[in-house]
């Protein structure tokens, strides 16, 4: 092993270790505050775009003008909103 | 010895995973890294979102590792140290990983669904139903039986007022976070440094003279319960309550506020706890300062009195130390929806679960080296336990951690803590579920449950009751029964899938139905002849009612969850032939 | 009391109205103050969003959709062509997401939803009232005339302006929470800075545009408003 080798192994290695680490004891939390923050977009959604169920809220002119920014989020906004969940859907 | 056990479970880890594991990975499941994930496909910033390999191995870590691994190898090693090693060796090996690995694989292939919507897709339209109340069942288990194990741990006059002062560090914590938008690296200095100067004063002469003050305030016989299943003391009882209290706090208060940021700050007690024993054996194998032969004798016997015959009742108590169903549905609800590449999913979900085998073998040592000499286990009664199984955990670290000179009373004290905080990480989240489920279950008929104080105290009353009235060994064996089902459960759903999907399924169903019929016979056993017969009617007129409602729960769990179960099984098995016929609707 | 009697009086109402029924003289009034303004050396623009175009026909120029045009020194003179606008205005929402996210064609449900939300009878009259308040908001003009559509949608929405910003308000606030959280989780994974958040800026703007339109024109001591009747 070269020493360039060596030190991106360690860079590596140590990358990992704080990763693992980071995964036990504050994943969940970071992961708890985005998902509160994903349904409250989703919510931001509903009423900005009601008018994809036909409840306009928003006048439509403006409402088209948030559109460009929540292109990406449309269809799992969609999908999440029309899935069926159950008891263990609430578990994580 | 102790250090060799560590070594071999080590050693056969590294090899299953690479020469087993990877061989399923690759040629059966062929995880494809380039095949989009639910989460990079679904990405909805809520549900599904994608997290990296060595992240989600903490996390899935974190979340598998409570009490089974811990206490779980404790009790079975009264059967010997060797039966007890070789199940967790044979069962991370061929049941463990699997499950764990194989339910995540097959959620993520089917949309990111989890096991109520899989059940209802692959099993039967009722499989789902049962699954959710069979759920709720194994979810009080888990109460009862981590809950019954914790209370008399924390009565020690060592430990609660550093517990205490840890949650209020903790609670600091949050506001630091979240209030104060302090950085995490500060808090974290912070907090953890209030709470370790918090556990040494615990241990301090004043802090001991408050809790055994507390302790004293009641009688030794506080709940009278006779015929072997010893009292419950006014202690353990009022320590219960503030364990309830507690749990009662994380599953009603916001959790930013609390569950979050105390789990988060006792994090790093056993992070501390887990290394430090660990490094201890290393150092203590070769100074000598501590005896690390095992007392233990490798075989004691395969009929233990208060226990029963070492098949099945040895293979559900290890419990997650081996295969559990707790994992499959951490697998599926949580890990599933995050996993980036497909290849990850060995070693987050296998990966996790190899490394709590080493956590049970850690366990099995300090059962076998300090058994008795600690006072633990009586050689006089054929090596019954003779205190609680945390107790001999607890022992054990602090003696290990003690070779690092950390002072024993210290290390006891991190010791329960480590106990304490593995425990009602996941209680909290458990008694939540337990909240959402009876809502949802009952709240359409009875609108008290839709109010999440009502459902969260009528939880909280089962598990008291449990806890006071249940004899604490029963119901571990419960617990492990009803959670090597679900992992019967889980093994044999993904058998169908594999099934259907025309892979080679053997891997899944032939450890799924070994764990079915063990299963099955545990909770027979326990439910029928030891609660039934032994305890109901050979017993009739002798005992306490409290002792006759002690074995009506065990009776009635064990006979709901056999019957579940089986139906869960016919149902199944229908399912797999019909699927190994390649006839299987899958209803979508 | 002659209108001009009013300008003179009055020097800071620099927002006139015009409104009333159909064919009673809103346009000519209009025209006619706008004249008679620009003639004392104001700089006024008069405008209107009648498609009928009837300022086009009084001052004999076909200025349709065709932005402020000078007739004569010091008067400007805007018909504003609100379907012309609308077609503009989809085209720019499409170009935007097209460049935001490199797509070569628009998404069928983004563009299905762009073509309902624009055949909506809202879409009309949000469109108008976002035009007027561009204009106001824009300034550089001395004086303001605007010859209000028969039924003046506009005024609706004048009117409805209070419960916009109420409404924006909330929504403003609930982008302010979610980036609460996301600064949380940040803070927690210890990340550096987050970009900014292009909604909540986006949202600021809309809040900005109608609160100062509407404070002008609900202000007594800026506005003035005429109805035309029947003598």
């Amino acid at each position: 092993m070269s020493e360039q080798e060596k030190q991106s192994f360690f860079s590596k290695v140590r990358h990992v270790v704080t990763d693992f680490i980071y995964g036990m004891a504050s994943h969940e939390m970071a992961r708890q505050a985005l998902k509160t923050r994903g349904s409250m977009e989703h919510l931001f959604i509903l009423i900005t775009m009601g008018d994809l169920l036909g409840v306009p809220i928003l006048p439509p002119y403006y409402s088209l003008r948030l559109l460009p920014y929540v292109v990406p989020q449309v269809s799992t906004w969609k999908r999440r909103m029309l899935r069926e969940k159950d008891l263990t859907d609430a578990l994580a | 010895m102790a250090l060799v056990m560590l070594l071999v479970s080590i050693v056969l880890v590294f090899l299953g995973y690479q020469y087993y594991s990877k061989k399923i990975d690759q040629d059966v499941l062929q995880a494809d890294a380039k095949r989009a994930t639910p989460a990079k496909l679904y990405n909805d910033g809520v549900d599904f979102m994608p997290a990296s390999a060595s992240v989600l191995f903490g996390y899935q870590f974190k979340s598998i590792a409570a009490l089974g691994p811990i206490v779980g190898p404790i009790v079975a090693a009264q059967y010997g140290w060797l039966p007890a090693i070789v199940w967790i060796f044979l069962g991370v090996l061929f049941f463990g990983w699997v499950q764990d690995y194989g339910s995540a694989m097959l959620a993520m292939r089917n949309d990111g669904m989890t096991l109520g919507g899989l059940s209802y897709r692959y099993i039967s339209p009722r499989a789902r139903g049962l699954l959710l109340t069979f759920l709720y069942i194994y979810l009080l288990l888990i109460m009862g039986a981590f809950g019954a194990l914790i209370a008399p741990i924390l009565a020690k006059p060592i430990a609660p007022i550093g517990f205490i002062i840890l949650v209020l560090a903790g609670i600091l914590a949050g506001q630091m976070t979240y209030r104060w938008k302090v950085d995490l690296m500060i808090t974290t200095v912070v907090t953890v440094l209030i709470a370790l100067i918090g556990i040494y004063i615990g241990t301090t002469a004043p802090a001991q003279n408050i809790v055994g003050w507390i302790n004293g305030l009641g009688p030794d016989s506080f709940i009278h319960r006779p015929l072997g299943y010893g009292d419950m003391s006014w202690a353990n009882f009022f320590w219960a309550i503030v364990m309830l209290l507690f749990c009662y706090l994380g599953s009603v208060l916001p959790i930013w506020e609390f569950a979050q940021p105390v789990n988060y700050t006792s994090f790093w007690f056993v992070l501390l706890g887990l290394f430090g024993s660990m490094l201890g054996i290393v150092v203590a194998a070769f100074t000598g300062s501590v005896n690390t032969s095992f007392e233990l004798p490798a075989w004691i016997t395969a009929y233990q009195p208060h226990l029963g015959p070492i098949w099945p009742i040895l293979f559900v108590t290890i419990a997650c130390g081996a295969v559990s169903g707790w994992h499959s549905l951490v697998s599926t609800s949580g890990t599933a929806r995050q996993l980036e590449k497909e290849t990850d999913a060995l070693p987050v979900a296998g990966g996790a679960m190899y490394m709590e085998g080493v956590l049970a073998t850690l366990s099995t040592i300090f059962a076998a080296t300090f058994a008795v000499s600690g006072g633990f286990y009586d050689p006089e009664k054929g090596y019954k336990l003779m205190k609680g199984a945390g107790g001999v955990f607890v022992y054990g670290m602090a003696k290990f951690m003690n070779v690092l000179h950390f002072p024993m009373d210290l290390g006891k004290a991190i010791g329960i803590i480590f106990l304490v905080v593995m425990a009602l990480t996941v209680m909290q989240l458990v008694l939540r579920f337990m909240r959402v489920a009876s809502a949802e279950l009952l709240g359409d008929k009875m609108p008290a449950f839709k109010n999440p104080h009502f459902g969260t105290i009528v939880a909280e009353l089962l598990t008291l009751l449990i806890i006071v009235f249940g004899f604490w060994q029963w119901i571990w064996v419960l617990f492990g029964g009803s959670n090597q089902v679900f992992a019967g459960i889980a093994l044999l759903l993904l058998s169908i899938w594999l099934a259907s999907e025309g892979r080679s399924y053997n891997w899944a169903f032939i450890p799924g139905m070994l764990m079915y019929v063990t299963t099955l016979a545990a909770l027979l056993y326990v439910s029928v002849y030891n609660a039934l017969w032994k305890g109901i009617v050979q017993s009739w007129g002798q005992g306490s009612p409290g002792f006759l409602v002690g074995n009506l729960i065990s009776a009635a769990f064990g006979l709901y969850m056999v019957v579940a179960a089986t139906i869960l099984l016919v149902d199944g098995l229908k399912a797999f032939g019909k699927a190994k016929a390649g006839q299987l609707a899958t209803g979508d | 009391m002659s209108l001009a009697h009013v300008f003179r009086e009055h020097p800071e109402r620099r927002y006139i109205m015009f409104g009333g029924k159909g064919g009673l003289g809103k346009t000519t009034f209009s025209a006619a103050t706008a004249y008679w303004l620009a003639k004392q050396g104001k700089r006024v623009l008069v405008f209107s969003v009648d498609p009928q175009a009837s300022l086009s026909d009084i001052f004999q120029r076909d200025i349709f959709g065709k932005g402020a045009v000078e007739i004569m020194p010091n008067l400007y003179v805007q018909e504003i062509d609100a379907d012309e606008h609308i077609r503009a205005y989809q085209d720019e929402i499409r170009q935007k997401i097209r460049d935001m996210y490199g797509f070569d064609k628009i998404p069928q449900e983004i563009e299905d939803y762009i073509q309902a939300a624009s055949a909506e009878p809202a879409m009309e009259e949000s469109a108008i009232f976002d035009q007027v308040v561009d204009i106001i908001v824009e300034g550089g003009y001395d004086y303001y005339i605007y010859d209000l559509v028969p039924l003046g949608h506009a005024l609706y929405y004048l009117s409805m302006s209070s419960v916009y910003d109420q409404w924006i308000d909330k929504i403003t606030k609930l982008r302010e929470e979610m980036r609460e959280y996301e600064q949380m989780a940040a803070r927690i994974k210890r990340e550096e800075e987050l970009p900014e958040d292009q909604i909540l800026a986006e949202l600021q703007d809309i809040r900005y545009r109608i609160s100062t339109s509407s404070s002008i024109l609900t202000d007594r001591e800026k506005t003035a408003f005429f109805f035309v009747l029947v003598p």
